[in-house]
């Protein structure tokens, strides 16, 4: 799926909105796979998503670290996010992985993360969101800042986006 | 917003001004007369007070009220400047500048007590007043109490001799005459000076913009993708050009292909050039850093400064100021003699210290001389033993340029007593390691009795460096050709084991060797035939690089791998290849400390 399929759902979405006005916050998030999960990051620190180019292995890091790209001039690190989180399983074809760049509070903290297979762009109310219970097993806990109620009832793990690249 | 576009441009400002006060401060003690220089200065008061007073920064308002009021009463001439009072007008700068450095961070000012500098301020501005109205009053008397309200005046120098004396009174008779005429205080031909000056200033301020670095760097990593591009588009040229030689549009690209690739490589170089500072930036610092050091320890010096205008990258001149203040310390410390020492040496009271500047190649040299007690070689050598650093059997087979740069070891020092200027050990070594960090080379040539001097040299730019492309399997490694002494090839067979240790002897030298395999954990199976040791030195040590291939000789832009990898053991940065992949660089420094680790 290619951004400009995402911009046209986001802009989509917000005509959805504007019909029933509500003072309700939004929060939009690009959800994503790993393994068998939804997971969810703020579209504000998404850069751009991205195929996977050529990866540069760089010793003496985190085995989390798949290494260092070119995107466009820039040196941009590669984290293989499910390694980080420990998770195992795969669910969809491997030409299905993306990397999602994301950029940090100062423009030169730059991470991508790669992922499973990148689904859409979702539009949560404030009501639909909660902070993690202690039920949620799995990924570090430290790593989630939400988790949501998708309309179809699916549930997101909403990543705290600092964390990650922090 | 606005607000803050203020405070920034209220921050340059002021460093600026801050950076030149220093030294004209320290040119002042020795040109006290300078009526331009003394103007120049009080301007330079004058404007911090009025902007910080704006600004409402009451702190550093105040402080450059109390230094306009002395300045002053120095360009009135009614007093003369002195060590003493030059002392406390540098603290006060001193302390402005703490708070400048306080402001850059938080954008507030440092709830700091400045009734200290303020009190001392007010003292010397008592002082000078007590000294002004003696000066005035005497001038109406005769030459010889005149003198007394001199010694006053300018606190404990030396009697003026009579011309000085009838040229202070011509001076006073003047102050009378301007008096008279109330508002003319200055000159005409004075004031003219001044309006042309200010005319050149502003026409200087014109002619150049103030750019965010940020940007320039931007501009850069857009060159270098244009670079980049270029490669690529030269590449599928060429091979057009060989399967369609004859075809007439295919000259035609060919063509301008050459004059876009001309035009590439010029632009590249005017970006670089943007970055580059003239080393007087950093040059200008040091009037007030010899000045210091030389008071404190009491000793005499002369400071030359040649080849300020050379130029070198941005980043660089950050780098450099630490290791030169180390450097000039140590000359002021350990090669300039005491005065009464020189003069039973037939050698002037003043010792000389020269900063010297200058292009070479792709290089800059930066030699920092001195004419003092040079290096005993002996002492050096006598020193390395009793540290256990030389064995004395190694000591007598030491040239004495090896045993010279002895000195650049770690925990060497000869400094006879700690002082606070130097003399802690570890100067020379961190000098070293800076210039190191800047892919550079130090060295040192110094004449016993003569004097020393202590030749760095780097790289212009931090962002370029010529490398040498190494394969290890599937991954290149790019090593900074500086460190590179050679590259030969190597077969199992030649490897020995000494103590668990890999080495090979190479021209009757033991050479021990790593495998950049083994320390990068580089996946795959190891080659045993035809691989290849390069030779590394860095600093006294050397080791032998073991790679699987050469790949060749290439030019690289340094690029960082960014905050979140942050600094990787065994790794400089990264660069782009022409073919868009990452080619990791290697830090020869890194490596060597990875290896005194592990064994």
């Amino acid at each position: 799926m290619d951004f400009m399929d995402f911009y046209k759902t986001l802009r989509g979405n917000e005509k959805a909105q504007f019909k029933d006005i509500k003072q309700e916050k939004i929060y939009k998030f690009i959800s994503f796979m790993l393994g068998r999960e939804n997971y969810g990051i703020d579209m504000l620190n998404i850069k751009e998503i991205i195929e996977i180019p050529p990866i540069t292995r760089v010793p003496k890091v985190p085995s989390y670290v798949l290494g260092v790209i070119n995107l466009r001039g820039y040196i941009v690190p590669v984290v293989d996010l499910k390694k980080r989180f420990n998770i195992y399983e795969s669910m969809y074809d491997e030409s299905e992985k993306k990397i999602i760049v994301l950029e940090g509070e100062s423009k030169e903290k730059i991470v991508g993360i790669l992922v499973d297979r990148v689904n859409e762009v979702v539009s949560i109310e404030e009501s639909q969101v909660e902070l993690p219970s202690n039920l949620i097993a799995g990924i570090d806990r430290e790593f989630i800042s939400r988790i949501g109620k998708l309309p179809d009832g699916k549930i997101i793990i909403i990543l705290d986006t600092y964390r990650l690249i922090g | 917003m606005a607000e803050l576009e203020f405070f920034d441009d209220f921050i340059t400002e002021v460093t600026e001004i801050l950076e030149s006060l220093d030294q004209d401060l320290v040119e002042l003690e020795s040109r006290a007369d300078d009526l331009d220089l003394l103007n120049k200065i009080f301007r330079a008061a004058h404007t911090i007070k009025g902007t910080s007073s704006f600004m409402g920064f009451t702190r550093m308002m105040t402080i450059t009220h109390k230094m306009e009021d002395i300045l002053n009463i120095l360009r009135s001439g009614k007093a003369k400047v002195t060590p003493g009072v030059m002392d406390v007008i540098l603290e006060a700068v001193d302390v402005v500048k703490s708070i400048v450095d306080h402001l850059k961070e938080t954008q507030e000012e440092p709830d700091i007590d400045i009734s200290g500098i303020v009190g001392k301020l007010e003292k010397v501005y008592q002082e000078l007043r007590i000294g002004e109205d003696m000066a005035s009053s005497a001038s109406e008397l005769k030459i010889e109490e005149k003198t007394q309200g001199e010694d006053i005046v300018i606190g404990g120098e030396k009697p003026l001799s009579r011309e000085e004396l009838e040229a202070f009174e011509r001076e006073i008779e003047e102050l009378f005459k301007a008096e008279l005429e109330k508002e003319k205080v200055k000159t005409v031909s004075e004031k003219d000076k001044d309006e042309a000056k200010k005319q050149d200033d502003k026409k200087a301020k014109e002619n150049t913009i103030r750019v965010d670095i940020s940007r320039l760097d931007n501009l850069m990593n857009l060159v270098g993708e244009l670079v980049l591009g270029r490669n690529r588009l030269l590449r599928i040229v060429q091979q057009l050009y060989q399967k369609y030689d004859q075809d007439e549009l295919v000259q035609q690209l060919v063509e301008t292909m050459d004059q876009v690739d001309f035009i590439t490589t010029d632009l590249q170089f005017a970006v670089m050039k943007t970055r580059m500072v003239p080393i007087g930036r950093v040059f200008s610092r040091f009037p007030r850093v010899v000045r210091d050091v030389a008071r404190e320890l009491r000793k005499e010096v002369r400071l030359v400064i040649e080849g300020e205008d050379t130029e070198l990258d941005r980043s660089i001149v950050d780098e450099i100021n630490d290791p030169l203040v180390h450097l000039v310390r140590n000359a002021i410390d350990h090669g300039i003699e005491y005065p009464e020492e020189r003069e039973i040496l037939g050698k002037l009271r003043e010792g000389l210290l020269r900063l010297k500047a200058y292009h070479e190649g792709n290089h800059i040299v930066i030699v920092v001389e001195d004419d003092g007690r040079g290096i005993d070689v002996e002492k050096v050598k006598r020193k390395a033993i009793e540290r256990g650093i030389i064995s004395p059997e190694e000591a007598k087979r030491m040239t004495e340029n090896d045993a010279l740069n002895l000195i650049f070891l770690p925990g060497f020092s000869t400094a006879e007593k700690v002082s606070s200027v130097s003399g802690r050990g570890v100067g020379m070594d961190v000098v070293r390691v800076c210039v190191e960090k800047l892919n550079g080379t130090i060295e040192v040539r110094s004449e016993k009795g003569k004097g020393t001097q202590i030749i760095m040299k780097i790289p212009l730019t931090l962002a370029i460096i010529q490398s040498l492309l190494v394969q290890v399997d599937e991954e290149i490694y790019a090593i900074p050709l500086v460190s590179v002494v050679e590259a030969v090839r190597l077969n199992e067979e030649n490897i020995k084991t000494v103590e668990n240790k890999e080495v090979i002897v190479l021209r009757d030298t033991v050479l021990p060797l790593v495998r950049l395999r083994n320390i990068f954990d580089v996946p795959g199976e190891p080659k045993v035939k035809n691989m290849y040791v390069v030779v590394i030195a860095i600093g006294e040590k050397r080791f032998g690089l073991v790679v699987d291939r050469l790949i060749g000789q290439e030019e690289v832009v340094i690029k960082s791998l960014g905050p979140y990898l942050g600094s990787v053991e065994g790794i400089a940065g990264a660069t782009i290849m022409g073919d868009g992949r990452v080619t990791l660089i290697l830090d020869v420094a890194g490596i060597v400390n990875m290896l005194t680790y592990s064994y």
